[in-house]
């Protein structure tokens, strides 16, 4: 029973826990992308990027991921900001960041991670100072 | 046709149900009970983070999706308590392996958490095949140990389910590459800009990518075979029940893969790294030593 369990995710598309089709691998990617995610500024403007616990309070990417695209989605960026602010303040790291910003950047992936490429477009969608 | 059918099942029965060294079945009890000891552990912190989540981010599955989204959620200290309970009933069974009901309630309590834990918009598939083979184990008889154990035999069928579910994880994996893959996936292309995009998500959220992966994801004449080998592996995993030196060839070649995508996507899959997800393949050809002796004299 429990190996015929673990095979019938054969049969159906959709993803499951434990029993599942393994669909991580297969999802296609297209060469130009839109990545959300939360950034640091420091007094330069340059951008210092923040870790997921920072950016959702989770130690996981995905995780981060999934909650900066759900507040673009839902238009609470700037709720995100303020949250994503608070812990940059209350961290012992990222001292030279003075503000936080929710953007989305469209990239050609191949180039951006093999060249350090700059994004093709950028969009801002809220922006927060840190309290310290 | 008949014939050939059932003289398959029974081959197929005489293997399943053969015994199998009470001391491999210990170690096979140890292994996998003291990986989800560890991972209990190591992920305790992250399923805190989990229960921190609005509601609104829920998107049940297992066990939970029966559930509706706003009545998943457990509180950070039930997740706690859960965590807890579940570690100590693990220690508790490798210490007293034949106690029943610390094993019980400890898978019951691994797979709560690992479901919460992906219930939250991504299944993280790094986790299945622990749960599952924690659940076999638990629904099994328990090893003998001590003076019991040595040069006893007892039942080999948790150790070769165990290998059965390993087998079909990967094969179902390998099937879904190739139903939803098609030759986008066989080109390499699919594979490429994934390695892509994971990596580059990964940096762009301040998580640590692959050094690799900038190095090699302009070539695409990488990834053409890499994905072919990766169908290949999966679908191969059925060869690993013929016999001892396939299961142990095929294990070998299984954790190359891991280890291929951890160096490449920066994705750990620990519990076939560490091998315990192939040790049931390779316990479950043992000979019994016990009855060879009988049958000798």
């Amino acid at each position: 029973m429990a190996v015929a369990a673990t095979l019938a995710p054969i049969a159906r598309s959709k993803d499951g826990f434990p029993l599942s089709n393994y669909p991580m691998f297969i999802v296609t990617r297209p060469d130009v992308t839109t990545f959300d995610s939360a950034v640091g500024l420091d007094r330069t403007g340059r951008q210092v990027r923040l870790s997921p616990q920072i950016v959702a309070g989770s130690i996981e990417v995905i995780q981060a991921v999934a909650t900066v695209e759900a507040a673009v989605a839902n238009e609470t960026t700037q709720q995100l900001c303020a949250r994503v602010a608070t812990r940059v303040a209350e961290s012992e790291a990222f001292v030279e960041v003075l503000s936080v910003a929710i953007v989305t950047e469209t990239y050609d992936i191949i180039p951006a991670l093999a060249d350090e490429a700059a994004p093709i477009d950028s969009v801002e969608h809220a922006r927060c100072d840190i309290e310290r | 046709m008949i014939g050939v059918i059932t003289t398959t099942h029974r081959a197929v029965d005489r293997w399943l149900f053969a015994s199998l060294p009470s001391r491999q079945m210990l170690v096979l009890h140890r292994a996998v009970v003291g990986s989800a000891l560890f991972w209990t552990v190591v992920r305790t912190p992250f399923w805190l983070d989990q229960a921190a989540l609005s509601a609104t981010r829920a998107a049940p599955v297992g066990v939970l999706s029966w559930l509706p989204s706003d009545q998943i959620m457990l509180s950070s200290p039930v997740v706690l308590g859960l965590a807890l309970a579940s570690g100590l009933g693990l220690v508790l069974s490798l210490l007293r392996p034949r106690w029943p009901l610390a094993l019980t309630f400890s898978a019951i309590g691994f797979l709560v958490l690992t479901t919460h834990g992906n219930s939250w918009g991504q299944v993280l598939h790094t986790e299945n095949l622990l749960s599952l083979h924690l659940l076999v184990l638990a629904a099994s008889p328990r090893p003998p140990v001590g003076d019991h154990s040595r040069g006893s035999t007892t039942d080999g069928w948790p150790a070769r389910v165990l290998a059965l579910l390993t087998v079909c994880t990967y094969l179902v994996a390998g099937v879904a590459k190739v139903r939803y893959g098609g030759s986008d996936w066989i080109s390499g292309h699919t594979l490429q800009n994934l390695v892509a995009h994971d990596n580059l998500r990964k940096q762009l959220l301040g998580d640590w990518s692959s050094p690799l992966a900038p190095l090699l994801v302009e070539h695409r004449w990488i990834f053409g075979p890499g994905a072919v080998a990766a169908v290949a592996i999966e679908l191969a995993a059925p060869l690993a029940l013929v016999g001892r030196r396939t299961a142990l060839l095929w294990s070998a070649t299984a954790w190359c893969f891991h280890l291929a995508v951890l160096g490449v996507m920066a994705v750990l899959f620990l519990y076939p790294l560490v091998g315990v997800a192939f040790l049931p393949l390779a316990l479950s050809f043992e000979p019994t030593h016990s009855s060879d002796a009988t049958a000798a004299a």
